[in-house]
């Protein structure tokens, strides 16, 4: 860090022991319980830990914004500007003129945190107005300021939009603006980026950071991504069950990691720069119950290092390891380094290169009708995908990346024939499927079956686990009656890793892993050689994401053919699982390579810069890397650019990409780009 | 990793089923007053059927000996103009009244059912077609309309409850169709059509279950709705009449007489009331207890 002027050790908020409990019918909630953290003067701390863990809570309670009731703040002190933030009234002059103006927040959805009624003009100005006392023209000239300073193009213009008229990152960067208005002591962002795209989560971080350094503040980030916390912040608390169980600085922990559940975190996560041979070393289990917890370890039912002394012992207290790093466990856990817990024994499979792809896509194109006014006549079209070519081996994984809003989806549902495309042909084990009759098609497309993002929406929330895994049996008449149908389904459950006694439950009664291997289990039922995994593991917690990941490869392993079309935005989640990778940008592949060589030698400026925002977790070499970001934001598909459609953003672009539209071109073996100047 | 998760995924079990159900009833009949309404229905449907039994006397045997008398041991509620037990006339106007709001509500919520879902699962021309006639038919209010209905078709139980299904329908395709938009947009219903499933069995086996809580909720409301809208036909004259009990055509009747024997139009006005407030509150705790966002808690 860079010297300055400043007190470096001087807390700009203290916490000790807070403790914060919600009262709820089922029995009493302890989600913040005895959690102490402080933050210095300028520093940028990180809260990591897994849903549930009592992050937000333990943030929110520094604000006293929980409910209370059922929030009920049962001890503890929260020091800042040398008073007990939780002496003062809940809603009293002194605690709302710290809220928003000495102390303000950053939250996860800048969609929903703003008022979709008033005008972003609006919402700027009433805290310069409330807090700063400034005068309606003073404060609109000081908010359309501070919009430009934070990268708002036509900042005086868009003071007059809705919150709906702006994209999600440029929310955020209103979000950091407004944050940011009232010259802030501390800014507490609450998973800023979760909901954002990577090239768009390295702006705005970048911004953040660059802002809280301008502007002399303090920094909290809670995250649940560890590559984060790796790239900008100084240190970290690692919260788990309500308690803080490590703490420190970045590097100490990262380089050092003592208590088994950041071990754990930090062996569930793939790793951008993880070797060929890598497989990750999953938490067992899932998080606890926070209701009646017991005091002693609660890590204890998941905990690989666990000994006798865990349970019995009533509380865990922090040990201090070293330097300013502490951690809340019995066992001085000695691991092997992260980088050799996750070696695997085992190759993986070498794909046959000379095999038969089992899907051809010849110029897959597909187009959405726009359809206006009363009589709903078509006005344009979307090219979702526009002349698409790929194939996919038997037996691979291919892996296809890209922001939102590049087509992934799109071309996912195409293939499983969701969506009837447009134009173009998808070869399937001989035959064209996109001019099939539905009748013949049927039978054939069986064989291609789908997983969802959300596990929450793709099951039916009515049906037993046991009623939505047979359903394509059902469909295709696969089994013979009721024996053999229930001999299958405890078989398949098998398969995914769920106890056969738990066929007859509901979706709710599942947790959010155990919903994603029924929704695994339904797309075996067929016995499918084609599986399109639609962003699988997006939205489940660390160590459950690494379970599922190993549960696809398991399978791959285990059942010879099958082959995965993996669409994610995370990279390194594609680039661990696929065996080859295809980048995507508005409707049309840029770069086609297999995996390491994706990470190694990217040809493509956008799959370059896609791979230099996302940040690898270890502080060591994220110092080392270059952190510049693309610039800019996915163009809409209404209104493509003429010739190549990334020169707008491009680093290289001249004038030949303007006008001509690049085409895959295979530049070495097994290596294909568009782009002139690869 | 299998084996470990699979160690991990066992160890709680218990009878889902049957403790989803104990919550639903245990927030269904948090307030009490639901609790109230429900046995309040429960008694009402239950002298209904069990009529000729509970009733102290015969609801068509005129008595002019004991014509418009006040409540007395004899007579609870009085007698009307003929010397009919007023009590007796309002168990047997019961039956009446309840069939009308049964089965006006079964006529009205199929249709309206299948109309909604055709409409919100097709979505496009179909739903412009199904929801603008829908809209037609809800400019004209309910009461005119059934009257319309019923004056045209004559009086009589059978055809009030045709004239109240067809009046009502557009309260259920509304909702239906609001359910089925946003129903068929969950990835359970792309899934289920991704492995190759049928627009027929789509519609039938995912969209239309998922749609039906909201459509309960409507049903109980508009029960004590139907059980009104009978006593306004039966009370203008076009519904059920005379030696036919039903609580509208009573009230109807003792109209004439409030000032000799009060009683004659206020007990079955107090019936329609009660029964009417009870099938709302039952309706209110529904919409608690199927309320997705307390499902799934725990």
């Amino acid at each position: 860090m860079k010297a300055e002027r400043f007190d470096k050790t001087k807390k700009v908020l203290d916490v000790q022991n807070l403790r914060t409990d919600f009262v709820t019918d089922y029995g009493l909630v302890k989600a913040v319980n005895g959690v102490s953290y402080h933050v210095n003067e300028q520093e940028i701390v990180a809260i990591v830990g897994e849903s549930g863990c009592g992050k937000s809570v333990g943030l929110l309670s520094a604000l006293q914004l929980i409910p209370v009731p059922p929030g009920k703040f049962v001890s503890g002190r929260i020091m800042f500007e040398g008073r007990d933030l939780l002496r003062l009234k809940q809603n009293g002059t002194e605690m709302r003129s710290i809220r928003g103006s000495k102390i303000s927040m950053i939250f996860q959805e800048p969609m929903s945190s703003l008022n979709p009624g008033l005008t972003i003009g609006f919402q700027m100005t009433e805290g310069l107005m409330l807090h700063l006392k400034m005068d309606r023209k003073k404060a609109n000239k000081k908010a359309i300021e501070l919009l430009g300073r934070v990268g708002i193009p036509d900042a005086e213009k868009r003071m007059n939009d809705y919150a709906h008229q702006f994209s999600g990152g440029m929310l955020q960067r209103v979000m950091i603006a407004m944050s940011i208005s009232c010259n802030p002591k501390l800014i507490i962002a609450d998973e800023p980026t979760t909901a954002l795209d990577v090239t768009t989560q390295a702006q705005v971080l970048e911004l953040l950071c660059e802002m809280v350094r301008e502007f002399r503040a303090s920094l909290i980030i809670v995250t649940h991504n560890l590559g984060v916390v790796a790239r900008y912040a100084q240190r970290l608390y690692v919260m788990y069950a309500g308690r803080v169980v490590e703490s420190g600085t970045s590097k100490e922990i990262f380089s050092n990691p003592q208590h088994p559940y950041t071990i754990g975190l930090l062996g569930s996560i793939p790793r951008l720069d993880d070797s060929d041979d890598a497989s990750l070393v999953p938490i067992k289990g899932a998080p606890p119950n926070l209701i009646d917890l017991p005091d002693s370890c609660a890590f204890y039912p998941r905990c690989s290092h666990r000994t006798d002394a865990c349970d019995q012992s009533r509380k865990v207290e922090m040990r201090h390891v070293e330097g300013e790093h502490y951690a809340a466990c019995h066992a001085d856990v000695q691991v092997k380094t992260i980088t050799e817990l996750k070696k695997k024994d085992t190759q993986k499979r070498p794909i046959d290169k000379k095999a038969e792809p089992l899907v051809v896509i010849e110029d897959l194109k597909m187009q959405f009708p726009i359809r206006r006014g009363l009589l709903q006549r078509v006005v344009g079209h979307v090219n979702a995908i526009d002349g698409i070519n790929l194939k996919i081996y038997p037996g691979e994984t291919l892996g296809l990346v890209g922001e939102s809003g590049s087509g992934k989806t799109t071309l996912g549902r195409c293939i499983s024939r969701i969506y009837e495309p447009t134009g173009g042909k998808i070869w399937f084990e001989g035959q064209d499927i996109v001019k099939l009759p539905e009748k013949k098609r049927r039978s054939l497309t069986r064989k291609i079956s789908m997983i969802f993002q959300d596990p929450y929406g793709s099951l039916d929330p009515r049906q037993s686990a046991a009623s939505i895994v047979g359903d394509p049996l059902k469909i295709h008449g696969l089994v013979k009656g009721g024996k053999e149908y229930k001999e299958r389904i405890e078989e398949l459950f098998g398969l995914v890793g769920l106890h056969p006694s738990m066929m007859g439950r509901v979706p709710h009664e599942f947790s959010g892993g155990q919903r994603q291997r029924i929704g695994v289990a339904r797309s075996l039922a067929c016995d499918s050689s084609l599986i399109i995994c639609d962003e699988p593991v997006s939205a489940l917690d660390v160590s459950i994401q690494a379970q599922i990941i190993n549960l696809f490869v398991e399978l791959q392993e285990g059942i010879s053919g099958l082959t995965y079309l993996f669409i994610a935005h995370d990279l390194s989640v594609v680039k661990h699982i696929s065996s080859r990778i295809a980048v995507m940008y508005l409707g049309r592949i840029v770069e086609v390579t297999d995996s390491k060589t994706i990470y190694k030698d990217p040809l493509h400026p956008y799959t370059q810069s896609l791979l230099a925002s996302i940040p690898i977790p270890d502080p060591f070499i994220e110092q080392k890397r270059d952190h510049s970001v693309l610039q800019g934001e996915i163009p809409s598909p209404l209104n493509p650019p003429a010739g190549c459609t990334f020169h707008p953003r491009c680093p290289i672009a001249d004038q030949k990409c303007k006008e001509g539209i690049p085409s895959l071109a295979t530049v070495r073996e097994n290596h294909e780009v568009a782009c002139f100047k690869a | 990793m299998i084996s470990t998760t699979l160690a991990a995924d066992t160890n709680e079990e218990s009878s889902p089923k049957h403790s989803r159900l104990n919550r639903f009833f245990r927030v269904l009949f948090k307030r009490k007053i639901v609790l109230v309404s429900a046995v309040t229905v429960v008694v009402i449907v239950f002298s209904a059927v069990f009529a000729p039994l509970v009733a102290p006397y015969d609801p068509y045997e005129p008595n002019f000996l004991a014509r418009l008398q006040k409540p007395s041991w004899q007579h609870p509620l009085g007698t009307d103009s003929l010397g009919r037990d007023t009590l007796t006339r309002i168990i047997y106007g019961s039956r009446a009244s309840l069939q009308v709001g049964f089965m006006a509500v079964f006529v009205a919520s199929s249709i309206g059912m299948v109309l909604g879902l055709v409409a919100g699962y097709f979505g496009g021309i179909i739903n412009t077609i199904i929801m603008r006639s829908i809209d037609a038919l809800m400019s004209i209010p309910m009461m005119v309309l059934a009257l319309a209905i019923a004056s045209l078709l004559g009086g009589g139980l059978l055809n009030v409850i045709i004239a109240l299904g067809v009046a009502m329908v557009p309260a259920y395709a509304r909702v239906v169709c609001a359910q089925a938009l946003s129903v068929k947009q969950n990835d359970y219903v792309t899934a289920f059509r991704s492995i190759g499933a049928s627009h027929l069995r789509t519609l039938m086996l995912r969209v239309a279950p998922n749609c039906l809580p909201p459509l309960f909720i409507v049903m109980t409301m508009q029960m004590g709705i139907a059980i009104l809208v009978e006593a306004g036909l039966s009370f203008l004259g076009v519904g059920i009449s005379d030696p036919e009990a039903s609580w509208g055509s009573m009230v109807s009747e003792g109209y004439a007489y409030l000032y000799e024997a009060p009683f004659l139009s206020f007990a079955p006005g107090i019936a329609i009331i009660l029964i009417v407030f009870s099938f709302n509150m039952i309706g209110d705790g529904l919409r608690d207890a199927l309320d997705p966002k307390l499902r799934g808690v725990i």
